[in-house]
């Protein structure tokens, strides 16, 4: 008994761990589209990617996820629950990853830009060869850190009735009766998903100073 | 989109927006005193009170605030125990932000240099003056900004609150939503609120930091 209600919680402890790396990817590919428009475009765009960010940030994600969920079959668009929560929390997260990279970028010293040229690099060199690699190394903890957020806001997925880690423990706590022991089982899930992340931000925090 | 049903929605979405800055403010309070109280087990001389600081601040930052508020609000009855909804919000984000509130305090004061506390206890000052009368002002100051995000990531996760039914602004969206055929209205309305609620705050932080501005 005990074991078959484990075992659901790992199904859907798995459901969130796929739903999250699918969010990161997404959201890493579209923040880093962001962080460049931001930094190195037309200025109008470098307007426009910050507006983006600004108002992304300023809005709940359950709203977007909600509004979306409602607002999508009026469009015509029948996507999957899943699909439109990875979509829809791409795109949120997308701003944040943004900042990650852009941040990153910007703590590169600009003299390091002026090297690269006086050593004979184009810009476009100069950024993959002499500004990415050290960007690289600096945005390791924040992007984690990021990250840690998107596992925990899968659990939003649920209230548009995506099935992952947080539906198993409600489903397992209304068939029990035993609700406080079924969703403090849930948020074990969640901090052994997380807690691995957290322990490596803080152990590359650590050792990217020196 | 329809403006007369904007004008409409508006007052029931304005009766939702008094209870999540309701919320808010109170969850914001709540985490501003709650972070002094974890930095200092953070900074304890006791070696017991910093390990269950940071077991503290490790729970609430590895779970997601929508599994505290349903352990609050389901699970407390259990053990007989029955907070209303509203109260069962307001501490479960109290309690995730007190652990970020704190870990922001903490970056603050560390990043005030050992030779402030060193000039102050020099010129004779007790050790606690030091700290509150040298050190905080300086930390506070540097970290305000980091504060100010906070307080806005507060304002968002209150939107979680209505999935155990208490009728904030996002529940009450989504009750128009239900009952509507106008989902880019209410929508929109509802982003709108939000949106400018995080402009308040934030701007709210510009002007604290332009009152206190950090001295070099």
């Amino acid at each position: 008994m005990k074991l078959t209600v484990l075992t659901y919680m790992a199904w859907g402890a798995s459901v969130t761990v796929m739903l999250a790396v699918a969010v990161i990817l997404l959201s890493s590919v579209l923040g880093m589209a962001l962080a460049l428009t931001r930094l190195y475009a037309w200025p109008p765009l470098r307007v426009l990617a910050a507006g983006y960010a600004l108002v992304t940030r300023g809005i709940p994600l359950l709203v977007l996820l909600i509004g979306c969920y409602f607002s999508l079959p009026y469009l015509g668009i029948t996507l999957p629950v899943y699909a439109a929560a990875i979509v829809v929390m791409g795109f949120y997260f997308a701003a944040y990853m943004g900042e990650v990279f852009r941040g990153a970028l910007m703590a590169v010293p600009r003299t390091q830009w002026d090297a690269g040229r006086s050593v004979g690099f184009r810009s476009l060199q100069n950024f993959s060869i002499v500004i990415l690699p050290q960007a690289r190394r600096l945005c390791v903890a924040p992007f984690l850190n990021t990250s840690l957020s998107v596992v925990k806001n899968t659990s939003l997925i649920s209230a548009i009735g995506g099935w992952e880690l947080f539906s198993t423990g409600r489903e397992i706590g209304e068939r029990t009766g035993e609700l406080m022991p079924a969703y403090l089982g849930v948020a074990a899930g969640y901090y052994l998903i997380c807690f691995p992340l957290a322990r490596l931000a803080s152990y590359v925090e650590r050792h990217s100073h020196a | 989109m329809d403006t007369a049903f904007l004008l409409r929605i508006l007052p029931v979405l304005l009766e939702g927006l008094e209870i999540t800055v309701a919320l808010t403010a109170l969850a914001l309070v709540g985490a501003a005193i709650g972070g002094l109280v974890v930095v200092a087990g953070r900074r304890s001389r006791f070696a017991a009170v910093r390990a269950v600081t940071i077991a503290y601040i490790d729970v609430m930052r590895n779970t997601p605030v929508l599994v505290q508020i349903f352990i609050l609000y389901f699970g407390l009855p259990e053990i007989g125990l029955y907070p209303e909804a509203f109260v069962c919000g307001v501490i479960a984000l109290v309690l995730q932000n007190s652990a970020y509130a704190g870990e922001i305090y903490r970056a603050g004061i560390e990043s005030v240099k050992r030779t402030q506390t060193e000039a102050a206890l020099s010129l004779g000052m007790m050790p606690r003056r030091a700290l509150f009368d040298i050190v905080l002002p300086q930390a506070l100051r540097r970290v305000l900004p980091v504060l100010g995000n906070q307080a806005v990531v507060i304002l968002k996760d209150s939107s979680i609150a209505s999935t155990i039914s208490v009728t904030e602004l996002t529940q009450a969206g989504k009750l128009l939503l239900d009952r509507s055929a106008a989902p880019y209205e209410t929508f929109f309305m509802m982003a709108a609120l939000y949106l400018a609620m995080a402009a308040i705050i934030l701007a709210a932080m510009r002007l604290l930091a332009w009152r206190f501005p950090v001295r070099t």
